[in-house]
């Protein structure tokens, strides 16, 4: 092996990585549901177009707490009890293909990637 | 194990545990869990090389158990223990199919792997495969810092080689 064959190597895995990365930003997500899991378990769906004042849901487990806000369109984790609150850093949910992650509780807030599959109603 | 060796690990485990521990007061670059420099990879790294297989094994070993214990997050454990043994064994077996000189490769191709078995058990932690949309960010932040530290290695067996070579025997 020579150096130009590792440099390759490691731009191919590069450019790969950069196009899977700009893909959220061409295809929109066209969903607004929204969907949290905890352990893999489908705990609330949220149909985030119909929701007209925002209100707060609190996941608590165990002494593991996330306080997720719902907002018209848009979801975010307000506050929580994990050490490093990543995912209170994360943001608001925009794309199906970035789902807001906080690993210390092992829940997963996403936007269901195709609306038709999901019920209209709000389950909480 | 002599005496000369056990000093010698010794070191180069506080050695990582004091980067490790130092890192870990930062606040994350980024808001995605599993970003960071990794330079306490860099003694793994320099133990590899300089030392072989056998003792960067167990200063790995130590660095993690010891890390987590100081640091205390038992859920990183899991993490840090796949990611690292898995990173470790990549390069210890990429190192003996080629040259030293391409320990910067080596060191990326590890950082890669490490980050794609952590998030690989997170996926199974949360049991949601939505989780592998992060797989090119982890990819890219992995391609850089394990070129950073691959290369910091290569240049330093590069001048100090042979003398660290002597001091290590």
């Amino acid at each position: 092996m020579k150096t130009i064959h590792w440099i390759l190597i490691l731009a191919v895995i590069l450019l790969l990585s950069l196009t899977l990365l700009l893909l959220p930003f061409w295809s929109p997500t066209g969903s607004s549901v929204a969907q949290i899991y905890r352990n893999g378990q489908l705990l609330h769906t949220i149909d985030l177009s119909r929701v007209e004042t925002p209100y707060t849901l609190s996941l608590s487990q165990d002494g593991q707490e996330n306080v997720i806000l719902v907002e018209p369109d848009t979801i975010s984790v307000q506050s929580a009890n994990c050490p490093d609150k990543l995912c209170v850093h994360q943001g608001h949910l925009k794309s199906s293909r970035a789902p807001i992650v906080c690993l210390p509780h092992r829940i997963v807030i996403q936007l269901v990637e195709d609306p038709s599959d999901q019920p209209d109603a709000i389950v909480q | 194990m002599s005496a000369k060796k056990i000093a010698r690990n010794g070191i180069l485990i506080a050695v990582a545990l004091s980067i490790f521990v130092l890192e870990a007061q930062f606040p994350p670059l980024t808001p995605l869990p599993g970003i960071k420099p990794g330079f306490a990879n860099l003694v793994t790294l320099f133990a590899l090389l300089f030392l072989g297989g056998r003792d960067a094994f167990w200063i790995l070993l130590a660095r993690i158990l010891l890390g987590t214990l100081l640091v205390g997050n038992p859920t990183v454990l899991l993490y840090s223990l796949s990611g690292g043994l898995a990173c470790l064994a990549l390069e210890w077996f990429l190192l003996r199919i080629t040259q030293k000189n391409f320990l910067w490769a080596v060191s990326a191709l590890g950082a890669l792997l490490h980050n794609t078995v952590q998030l690989l058990v997170a996926v199974i932690m949360t049991q949601t495969p939505t989780v592998f949309y992060y797989l090119p960010v982890l990819w890219i932040s992995g391609l850089l810092t394990g070129l950073f530290n691959g290369l910091c290695i290569h240049f330093l067996s590069l001048h100090f080689g042979n003398r660290l070579r002597k001091l290590l025997s």
